[in-house]
């Protein structure tokens, strides 16, 4: 089917991608197959691994406390991507002006982002005691508020009770308040990040484009809905996936705000794996575990493809 | 055509393959002039510490002239990830400062030191240490380097605020959380800064122990006794201590240090933690409002204590050199030298029983030290119990005990599930 | 009024508005920070956790600071990180930029299936691949050396997919008039494309500069000699066994900071509309 197309020309394309593909190889696939090697071994790092074919994999769909993290894993997953996806969004189009100034605000906005998660968790868990920084806010108002990051009941039943419902667990006991509260974390650190990667896709957008809805009488809503929306398509694609992939892999901020408690309710993935790893030396199960992080991963990436952008194939 | 898809990617994978199976060029084990090259690891000493380190290094150096020592300081509390990573790769340092040693000893990769050492250089440790943190199975795996043998801070405006007396802290653990109890009913503010998550420091088994419920296991450590009414009893108290607000809600969700910050933070009002150098972390201010007595006691009247240990992986290939490097670290000297910048305290009996430590103090630091040394004679270590998944276990506990204090289930229920896991762990690492 | 009067009236209502919601947002994502810089400003007899917060310290210790930069070698560290993090950055500008443009722009066979074994590789975390990735390293001598640190990362798949997104919103016409003028594949890369995503290139250079600079797991892995530490290294060494005061901690982590927020100001440069970009929808 290429026939008569030059071997150099065919060449050109694979010899670009060759640089940046052999480091990858050499770092990540490398180790990524070793991972999948380990799977299907039980190791400890100490002995020769000894060959068990897929019974980590069994292993892990019989272990309660995997489904629980997963769970916990995807309902974080599922506030924080579109909480990310909006409020980068949102701060991008503030910081898109061209006003004076502009550029000290969009590096204040930045702050975040550099801000090391150690130190910026002792922040947090300084605002979110139970007789932290919010909570005295909240009193003001006349509302007990919650220890933040202990805090085990639904956010949908907390919120209901506090208009006067009373519910009982079951449908409204997801997300607990603790996960919800760790989620917040991310959505502050990494909103700005976002907001870069929309900037640039802001920056790109040709300003004809919008002065020219704005001759023929459209408002400021409209010109958001109409041209700047499905112009940065593509980069709402890269938040969306880099989003989803970050929220699924979260651990730093687990790390040091609540180890993974309480009892596992705000325990996600990443932190089980490196728990599993690190500190129980099962690498054999804790590369499987990972492999299912990854399936999962995939899952949400291809479904990101097909809904934000479907550009894959352009 | 195929073929050209398939280029790239072979490619790249001759590489990995090449590279996984290319000659391993681990760490020099001799210099160029044929010295032995020793690797030795601490755990964040920082530059603070570096001319102490350094000089003792020198003073080795310059009587082993066959030795260079290389000094690794590692950052952070992530020195596992390094030291796994290291003797996964069959580079491994040869004396190293780790933690959380369960899981070394559980795969025996730590060299037996009980038959490196002879009877004269271990007797130089006090016997409790050296029995301590490295023990399994009989054997001793690692050199005691410091200690540190928990006290109690406690803050005296709280205790005022409540209407205690500040100079009359608690002397047992239940007192405590009964404090506790009448400090957060009065005040608001909460009782005991302590957390539920496994840690160095104060893991919540050693609450088992300090009232004697203690071992945990059967002889063979075929089963676990851990379902008795004592140990209920015991939960129930801090269970019903912690509805009670005696202990900060986020004792449930909390990581390292968090108990330390949420005393100087003025959260809560006792710290049951680790010796004077916590004082590291007091400012001037709040230096005048703590107070500082020995440890509360429980049914078994003795306190925990604990240490930081050297350990000489299997893998070195200087075992011998490493070990008397190690016993040089720890050797009286050298510990009091240390003792003298941090407060901390030393393993050995000769140094444990110098003058420095009944000297009139010289700041809130010496004074702390003083307090926790005088407790030496009536500690016990907080070594876990040598079991196998004990790792494992631990982080059991802490679920299910975690789970009773947050209303999830009662007491009961809890030790019932510790009970039955753990026995499930016992059978299934038996095998 | 004027109509015209009426206009500049509420350009300025609008000005305004918008300097509000900035300073709004803006006070929101900085609380956290700004308590950091308050308790590094703060004396030794102020409480650093006390409510209502103290924002404004008094007295403000500037001493802090330097009793900072004493406790830790600053000035080895910076030089350490900062040739790590702007190696890396260089590195990963011209290769992921130089795959994501084949990706995007040129047509072969196993391109799709590339693109998604690329992603792939960010989707394992980093903890898993820890030890293979160590193995790695050493097998090629890299163990405690700045190319130990660098290479790694210097390809990452992140920076070749948004390279990848940005090469694509580009038009195709360009490209065709540059190939009928006779330009060759590389230089239609590196003198056409290339000045045309300038504002991605830039992101991925901020990125890609805080990444390295807060790097701290790998660096902390490969590296063991103290001259090559970076400040992330030294930085944890002072939450490490025998940590100190929080005052201290806060001012050395704004130290810290600081050069990654210069970089990001300088780079911002880029972040403007590329004449050129807008010129070519024209």
């Amino acid at each position: 089917m290429n026939k008569g197309i030059p071997f150099r020309q065919r060449a050109t394309p694979y010899a670009f991608i060759a640089p940046g593909l052999l480091l990858l190889a050499t770092f990540f696939t490398y180790p990524l197959l070793d991972t999948f090697w380990l799977s299907l071994h039980r190791y400890n790092i100490f002995h020769p691994p000894v060959w068990v074919g897929l019974d980590n994999f069994r292993r892990a769909f019989g272990d309660e406390l995997f489904w629980r993290v997963t769970a916990n894993t995807l309902l974080y997953a599922a506030m924080v991507v579109p909480a990310l996806v909006v409020v980068s969004f949102i701060l991008a189009l503030l910081v898109n002006a061209t006003i004076r100034g502009i550029r000290i605000f969009r590096t204040a906005y930045y702050i975040p982002v550099v801000t090391s998660i150690v130190v910026a968790g002792i922040a947090w868990k300084w605002l979110y005691n139970s007789d932290g920084l919010i909570n005295a806010l909240l009193r003001g108002f006349g509302i007990a508020g919650p220890s933040w990051l202990a805090d085990t009941r639904g956010v949908p039943a907390a919120l209901l009770n506090f208009i006067g419902l009373e519910v009982t667990s079951g449908w409204f006991s997801e997300p607990c308040i603790a996960l919800a509260s760790v989620a917040m974390v991310t959505i502050w650190k990494a909103s700005p990040y976002y907001m870069i990667i929309y900037l640039a896709g802001l920056q790109g957008i040709p300003p004809q484009l919008e002065e020219a809805a704005r001759v023929d009488g459209a408002g400021w809503w409209r010109i958001v809905r109409h041209i700047t929306i499905p112009s940065i398509q593509p980069y709402t694609l890269v938040v969306s996936i880099i989003a989803t992939i970050g929220a699924l892999r979260t651990f730093g901020e687990v790390y040091v705000m609540t180890s993974g408690g309480p009892f596992h309710r705000t325990n996600l993935l990443a932190y089980y794996i490196y728990t599993l790893g690190f500190k129980y030396l099962e690498v054999g199960y804790a590369a499987a575990v990972s492999l299912l992080l990854l399936v999962l991963i995939l899952v949400f990436a291809i479904i990101n493809f097909r809904v934000a952008g479907g550009d894959a194939d352009k | 055509m195929r073929r050209s898809v398939l280029l790239p990617s072979l490619g790249s994978l001759c590489l990995a393959a090449a590279l996984a199976f290319a000659p391993g060029c681990s760490g020099s084990n001799q210099d160029e002039d044929g010295k032995i090259v020793l690797e030795f690891w601490t755990i964040a000493l920082g530059d603070a510490f570096a001319d102490y380190i350094n000089g003792m290094i020198a003073d080795y150096e310059a009587q082993n002239p066959g030795i260079r020592v290389e000094w690794v300081d590692v950052s952070g509390g992530e020195v596992a990830e390094k030291f796994i990573a290291a003797l996964v790769a069959g580079d491994p340092p040869d004396l190293a400062n780790v933690y959380d040693l369960p899981r070394f000893l559980e795969y025996d990769v730590l060299s037996n030191l009980d038959s490196l050492v002879t009877d004269e250089e271990r007797d130089r440790f006090l016997p409790g240490f050296w029995r301590g943190m490295g023990q399994y199975h009989g054997a001793n795996y690692a050199i005691p380097f410091y200690a540190s043998v928990n006290m109690m801070w406690y803050n005296k405006e709280i205790f005022a605020a409540a209407g205690l007396d500040p100079e009359r802290p608690p002397t047992t653990m239940t007192e405590m959380l009964k404090m506790g109890r009448i400090i957060h009913e009065r005040t608001g503010k909460y009782g005991v800064s302590w957390r539920l998550h496994p840690s160095l420091v104060g893991p919540p088994w050693v609450l088992l122990r300090q009232e004697g419920i203690w071992p945990l296991f059967n002889e063979d450590r075929s089963r676990t006794t851990i379902n008795n009414p004592q140990a209920l009893e015991l939960f129930e108290s801090w269970i019903d201590a912690y509805k009670h607000g005696a202990i900060p809600p986020e004792a449930l969700a909390a990581a390292s240090r968090d108990e330390v910050n949420w005393f100087i933070e003025g959260r809560a009002a006792m710290l049951p933690f680790s010796g004077g150098w916590i004082t590291r972390y007091f400012d001037k201010s709040f230096e005048g409002k703590v107070g500082m007595t020995s440890h509360p006691r429980g049914a078994l009247g003795l306190v925990p204590g604990t240490s930081q240990v050297l350990v000489v992986p299997r893998m070195s290939p200087h075992r011998e050199e490493a070990v008397d490097f190690g016993l040089f670290v720890t050797s009286p000297r050298y510990q009091l030298e240390f003792c003298s910048y941090v407060a901390i305290l030393p393993t050995t009996k000769e140094a444990a029983a110098d003058p420095f430590f009944s000297q009139p103090p010289r700041n809130i630091s010496d004074e702390a030290n003083q307090i926790s040394a005088a407790d030496l004679p009536n500690s016990f270590v907080a070594a876990p119990p040598d079991t196998k998944s004990w790792s494992r276990m631990e982080d059991i506990l802490y679920e299910e005990f975690a789970k009773a204090m947050g209303g999830q289930q009662s007491a009961q229920e809890a030790l019932t599930r510790v009970e039955r896991k753990w026995n499930h762990l016992l059978r299934f690492t038996a095998l | 009024m004027t109509p015209l009067e009426q206009q500049a009236w509420m350009g300025r209502l609008r000005l305004t508005g918008q300097y509000v919601a900035l300073m709004a947002v803006g006070s929101v994502l900085l609380a956290p920070f700004a308590w950091l810089l308050a308790t590094s400003l703060k004396s030794e007899s102020a409480d650093l956790f006390a409510y209502p917060p103290e924002w404004i310290p008094d007295p403000v210790v500037w001493g802090n600071f330097a009793k900072a930069w004493s406790i830790l070698p600053f000035p080895l560290y910076i030089f350490n990180t900062f040739f790590i993090a702007i190696t890396t950055v260089f590195l990963t500008l011209f290769l992921c930029s130089l795959t994501g443009y084949a990706l995007a722009r040129m047509r072969f066979r196993g391109r799709k299936v590339i693109l998604y074994a690329v992603l792939a590789t960010t989707m394992v975390p980093f903890q898993v691949l820890l030890i293979p990735l160590f193995i790695v390293t050493l097998r090629l001598g890299l163990v405690d050396s700045y190319a130990g640190v660098i290479l790694p990362v210097a390809v990452n798949a992140f920076g070749i997919f948004l390279m990848r997104q940005a090469f694509t919103t580009i038009p195709i016409d360009l490209e065709d008039a540059a190939r009928i003028d006779g330009c060759g594949d590389f230089t239609i890369y590196a003198r056409i494309m290339l000045p045309l995503v300038k504002p991605a290139m830039a992101t991925l250079a901020a990125f890609t500069f805080v990444a390295q600079w807060n790097d701290f797991l790998w660096p902390l892995v490969v590296l063991k000699s103290r001259d090559l530490y970076t400040l992330q290294l030294g930085l944890a060494s002072l939450q490490g066994v025998f940590g100190v005061n929080w005052r201290y901690i806060s001012a050395a982590s704004i130290i810290a900071l600081s050069p990654t927020i210069a970089f990001f100001l300088l780079t911002q440069r880029f972040f403007t509309r590329g004449l050129a970009a807008g010129a070519v929808k024209e």
